[in-house]
C-alpha cells in the first residue's frame, strides 16, 4: 500500500500537492509586491512595471471604467484576473493576494486553538454578506463619480501600508539602529526603500498605519476576517465564480461528517455542506484534510446539489446597499471641496493631475506616488483638505519640501491616470508644450508679516534665489534703510510674478521662517482646472488662454 | 461566638532561620542601606550620585567633534597651481596633477579618500552646474590604480533631492562603474563640527558619515556663476557638506563661505573648467549659459585657484568676490597666483 | 495549554490517502508559470538611463522668447529731515544731475573709494591708478527703466591733470579711435566709453552692448564736461603743447614713468603732430637747470644704445635709428627737455626745430 504512487507518503506527490504549490506561488507574488515596493523609487525605477499589481486588480479597472469610462494605460491587465477566477474561482484571494497571503500568515502563526476551536471558527458566518454590500456601495458610488474603492481594495491598501508607515517605519528602525550601534555598511542602503534622503515623514502616518495593522491583528479574533467579512475585490471576484469551471466537489458518499475540512478553511465556505463557491478562496487546504478522499477540486462529475453559486445576497440587503452607495455619493461631495465653490488652498495636486472632479474619479489612494516621491513633498490627504473624500489622496506639503523642477515620477507610477503620464518637456513647457506653457500647481503668496525684509528689516532673498523658473517668478523691491541698531542696510523685498509662478512650492520649503512661511504656496492659479484659475491672461505668454 | 484560634493552619510549614542565615540576611541589609545612603549623601562630583541640585545634568549638551587638517606638504621643486588644457577631460586632469608633481605625492597606498564633487542640482552633466562625470570616473581610477588607494567615497550633499541629483548629473554611474562608493546624505549622516576660528558655522551639523576614518579629501568643483556670491568655485564647493538650515546663510554669504575654507584643509582641490556656467548660477539650466572652457585646474591652495578661475575662466575683471579676502584674511590661502602657476601640455 | 503558546506549533499534516497524478503534473505546470512570470518581471528592467528623465538638450535650446521684466528702481534712504519725502532720490554726488532722466535712474549709492579701499573695487588695477595720482574714485551705477539695461560708471580724481592723461594713454591701444567732445577727449568700447577731463578719467560700461547704452553713453560723456575743476591747474608743458603748439587735444598725452622705457625718465609730455603720423614732440619740465643737463646727459649716453650720434651739442643732438630709420631729437633749455620722436626725415627736424625753439623762446 504505501507503495502506491498515490499514496500521499509518497515524497514527490507529497511535495508537489497543491497546498504546496498554492504557498510557493503565495510568496513568489509576495516578493513581487515587495520588489514592487522596493523599486519605486528614483534610483531603482529601472522599467520595472511597479505599479502591475495595481493595475491587474479588477476592482480598479471595473471602477474606473464605471467612473471614467475608459482604462487607462495598462488596465487591461486586470483581464488576466478576471479570466482566472472564470477558470478556478476566487483564487486570486489565497494564491496571489499579497493582503491576503499577510492575513494567512498571521492566522498560521499565532492562531494557537485546538482543532475543535478551528472548526467553529472556520464555520460560514451569515455577515460574510457584508462584502458584496460594500461592493455595491463603491461600485455606484464609482459610477457616480467618487471613487473610494481604494479605501478597501486589499492590493491598494497593501500599496498603501507600505508606503505610508511599512516602508518608512523600516527605514526608521534600520536608520535608528545603525546609529546608536555605529553598525554602518554599504548593504543597508540596498535593504532601505528610500535610501539617501533623510528620514522621510508622512502626515497621518499614524492612522494609515493603524488601519493597515488593525485588520491584520483581527486575524486572532476571526481568521481571516478582512477576507471574509470586508473584502470589495473578494466580493467581486467571487460574485464572478460562480461561473469558473473549476470548484471543490464533495463526494456525499464518501463523506463521514467529520468536519476536518473546516480546520483550515481560509474562506469560511463550508466545504462539509453545500460549498458556497462564492466565499471559497480554492486554498485547497480541504483537500488534505479529509481523511476519506470526499473532497476534489475539479470541473468534472459536480455534485450541482452539494454546491451555493449564489453569494448570500437578499433583494433586501441588495436594495440597502444600493440606497446607501447612491446616499454616500452626496454625503461626501456635498461639502464643496471638490467642486470648485469651496475648494482648499491646501489642495495642491503632483503635477500631472487632471481637474479635482476628473481626479476624484481615478484616484484609488495607492499612495505609489508618495511612495516614489524623491523629495517627500507629496503627503497623504488628512480629513482637513478634501473632507472624507480625498483622505490619503495626494497632496503637497511645501513646508516639508518642494515639488523638483524635471521630476514626473509620480506620473510615472500612476496606475489610473489621477496623475496623467507626463514628460518633464511637458511640466516645463518646452519644446512641443511651448504654447500651453508650464504645468502651474499653485500660486505662491508673500506674508509681509513674517517676511525678514518686509517686516523685520532683516536682509533675506532665498526664495528669490531658489526660485527656479526663468526669469524668476519672485522678484523684488530692493529697498535702502537705517534698521532700529542704525546700520545701513540693502532690503530686497519679495513680490510674486503670478504669470511666471509655476507652485513648485521651493521658495516655501526653503523660507527661513520655518513653521508658518512667510511664502506659501496655494492651490489658486493650478493649471489643471480653467475655473480655478487667478488671472484672465498671461502677460508672460500672450498665446496661452 | 468565640474566636477560633486558626493558627497553626493545617497547611502551615514553620521555616526556622538558622543563624548562618540571619547573618547572611543581615549583611545584605547592611550593604544595601550603605549604599543608599552613600547615593543620598554623595555631593554631585562623586562617582554615581544622585543629587543635581541645580538640574545642570538636563543642560543641553553637544559634543562636536573636529576635522583633521587634510593638508599634504607641496612636492618639492614643483608648483602650487596646475593647468591642464589639452586632449579630454581625464588627460587635462592628469597634466594638472602632473603639474604640481603627480597625484601619488598626494594621496599614498592605503590611504582611504574622499571625493567631494559638486552635484547640488538635478541638472544633466553638460548643463555645468555639477561637476563633471567624467573627471570623478579618472579621478577615482587614478586614486585606486595608480595611488593604490584602499577606499575612494563620493559625497555630497544636494539643494535638491539627493538620489535624483546623483543619478541625473551621472556621478552615481560614474563612481560606481570605476569603483568608489557613494555616500548620501541620509538620516544619520550628520554630527556637530566644531571649527575654530569660524565666525558663523563654529559648531554646525556636518555630513560626518562619508568621514569615517578618511585620511584624504579631494574637492573637485565645477566654476560656475553665482547669483548671490558672484562666483562658485573650489572653496563654494565645501558648502554641500553642511547640513542644518543651510537656507540661513544668505545672510551673510560671503562670510559664510570664508569659514567654508578654513573648516575644511583639504589635500587637492580641483577645479573643473570643462564646462564653465558664465551666467544664470548656480542653477543653469541652458545650454546657452555653459561655455566650454577646456581647462581643469588642481591645486593646494583653493583661494588662489579660485581668483584664477575667476578671473580667467569666467573671465570677470575687477574685483574678486569678497569672501576670496576674507578667506585669505583667514589664512587659508593667497589671491596672489602670479608665478604659482604651472600648465603642462 | 494554548494561551501560554505564542506561535501555532501544529505541523501541517496529510489526511488524505490519495494524491492524483493530474494533480502533480497541474503542481509542476504551474511552477513553471510562476517561475516564468517573476522572471518576466525580474526581466522587465531595461537599461534605464535617469537622465532620459530630463529634458532634451534640443528642446531647451529652443529660444523662448523669455519676457523682459521691469526692475522696480531702487529706494534710496532719506536720512530724515534732509529732504521732503517723496522727492526724487538723492543727487548723484559729484556728478552732474544730468546723468538721470526720464529713462535712467540710480541703481546704487554713490560709492566712494579713496587709496586704502580702492583695491576692494578694482582689485589689481588699483596700483596703476594709485602710481598715476589717484584721489577719489565715485562710483554710481544707473538703471534703465524701461528694460534690464545696467550702466556702471566709475569716475577717478587723479589729482592733476597729468594723472589723468597718464592713466587714459595707459587705457589706450593702438585699434582705439581717440574722440573728442569740448573738454572731454574719449573712446568708444563695446558696451561703454572710457574717457577723461582735466583731473578726471571716467570709465562708463555697460551690461551689455546696445545702442541705447551708446547713446547714454556719450550723454553721460559729454555731460561731464560740466565737472568742476580746481583753479587752473593745467601744467605749462600742456599748455605749450596745446596753446603755442597748437596741438589738438585728442593727440596731447602723458607719461608718468618707464618713459622711453627708462626708469629714470618719468612725467613726460608728448604731443602727436597729426593723428596719421607717429611723430611725437615731447617736453619735460625739471626743477632746475642742473637737474635738466644732468637727465639730459644720462638720456643721451642711455640712447645710444639703441641710436647713432649724428650731431651732438652741448644742448642738442639728433640721433638715427639703423633699423627703423627714423630720427630722434633730443634738446634742452633751462629746466625744460625737449625734443621729436620718431621723426621721417632731417628736413622735417630742421622745420619742427624751428618752430620749437621759436615758440620756446616765446613761452
Amino acid at each position: 500500500m504505501s507503495n502506491t504512487p498515490n499514496n500521499p507518503n509518497n515524497k514527490v506527490r507529497r511535495l508537489l500537492r497543491l497546498t504546496n504549490i498554492r504557498i510557493v506561488s503565495q510568496i513568489a507574488f509576495f516578493a513581487i509586491f515587495l520588489f514592487s515596493i522596493w523599486a519605486t523609487w528614483t534610483s531603482r525605477l529601472g522599467g520595472y512595471p511597479v505599479s502591475r499589481l495595481l493595475e491587474m486588480d479588477p476592482l480598479v479597472t471595473v471602477a474606473t471604467v464605471l467612473s471614467t469610462g475608459y482604462v487607462y494605460r495598462s488596465l487591461g491587465w486586470a483581464i488576466a484576473i478576471i479570466l482566472l477566477t472564470f477558470l478556478f474561482g476566487r483564487v486570486f484571494c489565497n494564491w496571489i493576494c499579497p493582503y491576503g497571503t499577510l492575513h494567512q500568515f498571521i492566522g498560521w502563526l499565532f492562531n494557537t486553538n485546538p482543532a475543535t476551536k478551528r472548526i467553529e471558527q472556520n464555520r460560514y458566518q451569515s455577515a460574510q454578506y457584508l462584502k458584496y454590500g460594500i461592493l455595491i456601495v463603491l461600485l455606484i458610488m464609482a459610477s457616480l463619480g467618487a471613487l473610494q474603492i481604494g479605501l478597501l481594495d486589499p492590493i491598494v491598501m497593501m500599496y498603501r501600508g507600505f508606503a505610508l508607515f511599512v516602508a518608512p517605519a523600516s527605514d526608521m528602525l534600520i536608520d535608528t539602529v545603525s546609529n546608536k550601534t555605529g553598525f554602518d555598511a554599504h548593504w543597508l542602503n540596498t535593504l532601505k526603500f528610500a535610501p539617501g534622503v533623510a528620514n522621510r515623514v508622512f502626515v497621518g502616518s499614524f492612522w494609515a498605519g493603524l488601519f493597515f495593522l488593525l485588520f491584520a491583528a483581527l486575524n486572532l479574533w476571526k481568521p481571516r476576517f478582512f477576507c471574509r467579512f470586508l473584502c470589495p475585490l473578494g466580493a467581486f471576484l467571487g460574485s464572478l465564480s460562480r461561473f469558473s469551471l473549476f470548484r471543490i466537489n464533495r463526494t456525499v458518499a464518501k463523506c463521514t461528517d467529520c468536519n476536518l475540512c473546516l480546520t483550515r478553511c481560509e474562506g469560511a465556505s463550508d466545504p462539509q455542506g453545500r460549498v458556497r463557491v462564492s466565499e471559497c478562496f480554492s486554498c485547497m487546504n480541504c483537500l488534505d484534510d479529509c481523511p476519506e478522499d470526499a473532497l476534489q477540486f475539479t470541473m468534472f462529475k459536480l455534485d450541482k446539489k452539494q454546491a451555493l453559486l449564489q453569494p448570500d445576497l437578499s433583494k433586501r440587503r441588495l436594495l440597502f446597499a444600493g440606497v446607501a452607495g447612491v446616499i454616500a455619493f452626496p454625503l461626501l461631495r456635498n461639502n464643496g471641496l471638490a467642486t470648485d465653490e469651496n475648494f482648499s488652498p491646501d489642495m495642491i495636486r503632483p503635477p500631472g493631475s487632471v481637474a479635482e472632479p476628473e481626479f476624484l474619479e481615478k484616484c484609488i489612494k495607492c499612495d505609489q506616488c508618495i511612495n516614489v516621491c524623491p523629495t517627500n513633498v507629496l503627503q497623504p490627504a488628512t480629513f482637513s483638505e478634501g473632507g472624507f473624500e480625498t483622505l490619503w489622496t495626494p497632496i503637497m506639503n511645501f513646508n516639508i519640501k518642494h515639488c523638483q523642477l524635471k521630476c514626473n515620477l509620480c506620473s510615472e507610477v500612476c496606475p489610473t491616470g489621477a496623475i496623467r503620464k507626463i514628460s518633464v518637456a511637458e511640466k516645463l513647457g518646452k519644446g512641443n508644450y511651448s504654447e500651453d506653457g508650464p504645468i502651474v500647481l499653485g500660486t505662491a503668496f508673500i506674508d509681509t508679516t513674517r517676511c525678514l525684509p518686509w517686516a523685520n528689516q532683516v536682509p533675506c532673498v532665498v526664495c528669490e534665489e531658489v526660485c527656479p523658473v526663468s526669469p524668476k517668478a519672485i522678484q523684488t523691491i530692493d529697498e535702502e534703510a537705517k534698521d532700529v541698531y542704525g546700520n545701513m542696510v540693502l532690503l530686497n523685498k519679495p513680490f510674486i510674478v503670478p504669470d511666471l509662478c509655476i507652485g513648485c512650492g521651493i521658495c516655501q520649503a526653503e523660507c527661513p521662517v520655518q513653521d508658518r512661511p512667510a511664502v506659501y504656496v496655494t492651490a489658486v492659479g493650478e493649471s489643471r482646472s480653467k475655473s480655478r484659475r487667478l488671472l484672465l491672461k498671461f502677460r508672460s505668454n500672450p498665446e496661452k488662454v | 461566638m468565640a474566636k477560633k484560634k486558626i493558627y497553626p493552619h493545617p497547611d502551615y510549614q514553620s521555616e526556622p532561620m538558622k543563624r548562618r542565615d540571619l547573618f547572611r540576611k543581615g549583611v545584605g541589609v547592611a550593604a544595601a542601606s550603605t549604599a543608599a545612603a552613600y547615593l543620598a549623601f554623595a555631593p554631585e562630583d562623586f562617582p554615581f550620585s544622585l543629587k543635581d541640585a541645580t538640574g545642570v545634568r538636563s543642560f543641553p549638551q553637544t559634543v562636536p567633534f573636529q576635522l583633521p587638517d587634510f593638508r599634504v606638504e607641496k612636492a618639492i621643486g614643483q608648483f602650487e597651481i596646475g593647468l591642464g588644457r589639452t586632449g579630454h577631460a581625464g588627460s587635462k586632469l592628469r597634466k594638472a596633477l602632473d603639474a604640481i608633481g603627480g597625484i601619488s605625492h598626494y594621496v599614498k597606498p592605503g590611504d582611504i579618500v574622499l571625493i567631494k564633487p559638486n552635484v547640488a542640482f538635478d541638472r544633466s552633466p553638460n548643463m555645468g552646474a555639477t561637476t563633471n562625470p567624467q573627471i570623478i570616473n579618472e579621478l577615482v581610477q587614478l586614486l585606486l590604480v595608480d595611488c593604490r588607494a584602499a577606499e575612494v567615497r563620493v559625497a555630497d550633499n544636494p539643494i535638491e533631492s539627493p538620489a535624483d541629483c546623483f543619478a541625473k548629473s551621472g556621478i552615481q554611474e560614474a563612481s560606481e562603474r570605476s569603483g568608489a562608493r557613494v555616500y548620501l546624505p541620509d538620516n544619520n549622516a550628520f554630527e556637530v563640527l566644531n571649527t575654530p576660528g569660524a565666525t558663523l558655522i563654529e559648531n554646525w551639523p556636518f555630513f560626518k558619515r562619508p568621514f569615517k576614518n578618511v585620511n584624504k579629501v579631494i574637492g573637485v568643483a565645477p566654476v560656475k556663476d553665482h547669483n548671490l556670491c558672484h562666483a562658485s568655485l573650489g572653496v563654494k564647493n565645501w558648502y554641500g557638506l553642511l547640513g542644518g538650515r543651510r537656507n540661513q546663510f544668505h545672510q551673510d554669504i560671503h562670510e559664510i563661505v570664508s569659514d567654508l575654507s578654513i573648516m575644511i584643509r583639504p589635500t587637492l582641490s580641483i577645479l573643473d573648467g570643462t564646462h564653465v556656467l558664465m551666467k544664470n548660477g548656480p542653477t543653469g539650466g541652458d545650454p546657452s549659459d555653459v561655455k566650454d572652457g577646456d581647462t581643469i585646474v588642481a591645486g593646494i591652495d583653493p583661494v588662489a585657484m579660485d581668483a584664477w578661475a575667476f578671473e580667467n575662466l569666467l573671465n570677470r575683471k575687477g574685483e574678486l568676490p569678497q569672501y576670496l579676502y576674507k578667506a585669505q584674511e583667514k589664512g587659508s590661502g593667497s589671491i596672489k597666483y602670479q608665478g604659482r602657476i604651472r600648465e603642462v601640455t | 495549554m494554548a494561551q501560554g503558546r505564542i506561535f501555532n506549533s501544529k505541523k501541517r499534516r496529510v489526511l488524505r490517502k490519495q494524491i492524483s497524478c493530474l494533480e502533480t503534473l497541474s503542481g509542476i505546470f504551474l511552477l513553471c508559470l510562476l517561475s516564468g512570470a517573476t522572471v518576466w518581471f525580474i526581466g522587465q528592467q531595461n537599461e534605464y538611463n535617469p537622465e532620459e528623465r530630463d529634458i532634451s538638450l534640443d528642446q531647451l535650446l529652443q529660444k523662448t522668447n523669455s519676457p523682459q521684466l521691469f526692475p522696480p528702481p531702487l529706494k534710496i534712504w532719506q536720512e530724515p529731515g534732509t529732504l521732503a519725502a517723496g522727492s526724487p532720490p538723492e543727487k548723484p554726488g559729484v556728478f552732474p544731475a544730468s546723468v538721470i532722466d526720464g529713462e535712467w535712474s540710480i541703481s546704487s549709492r554713490l560709492k566712494e573709494f579713496t587709496k586704502e579701499n580702492l583695491y576692494e573695487k578694482i582689485n589689481g588695477e588699483a596700483e596703476k591708478f594709485i602710481k598715476q595720482g589717484f584721489q577719489v574714485l565715485s562710483y554710481l551705477g544707473l538703471q534703465s527703466n524701461r528694460d534690464n539695461s545696467e550702466i556702471a560708471i566709475e569716475l577717478y580724481d587723479q589729482g592733476d591733470m597729468g594723472g589723468s592723461m597718464g592713466i587714459f594713454s595707459d587705457h589706450l591701444s593702438e585699434d582705439k579711435i581717440i574722440e573728442q567732445a569740448g573738454p572731454v577727449i574719449y573712446f568708444s568700447t563695446p558696451a561703454g566709453a572710457i574717457g577723461r577731463k582735466g583731473r578726471f578719467f571716467f570709465r562708463i560700461a555697460g551690461n551689455q552692448s546696445s545702442e541705447k547704452i551708446r547713446k547714454k553713453a556719450l550723454q553721460l560723456l559729454t555731460s561731464f564736461s560740466s565737472l568742476e575743476e580746481k583753479e587752473d591747474d593745467t601744467p605749462k608743458e600742456f599748455r605749450f603743447l596745446h596753446d603755442s603748439m597748437n596741438i589738438p587735444l585728442p593727440l596731447i598725452s602723458f607719461q608718468k614713468q618707464n618713459v622711453f622705457q627708462y626708469d629714470f625718465a618719468r612725467d613726460f609730455w608728448f604731443g602727436r603732430l597729426n593723428s596719421e603720423q607717429n611723430t611725437r614732440l615731447f617736453i619735460h619740465q625739471e626743477a632746475t637747470s642742473d637737474e635738466s643737463r644732468k637727465l639730459f646727459d644720462i638720456l643721451l649716453e642711455e640712447l645710444q644704445y639703441d641710436f647713432q650720434i649724428q650731431e651732438e651739442g652741448e644742448t642738442h643732438a639728433v640721433l638715427f635709428h639703423e633699423y627703423l630709420k627714423n630720427y630722434f631729437v633730443i634738446s634742452r633749455q633751462g629746466p625744460y627737455i625737449f625734443g621729436i620722436e620718431n621723426a621721417a626725415n632731417p628736413e622735417q627736424i630742421a622745420s619742427i626745430m624751428k618752430k620749437l625753439v621759436n615758440k620756446f623762446e616765446d613761452g
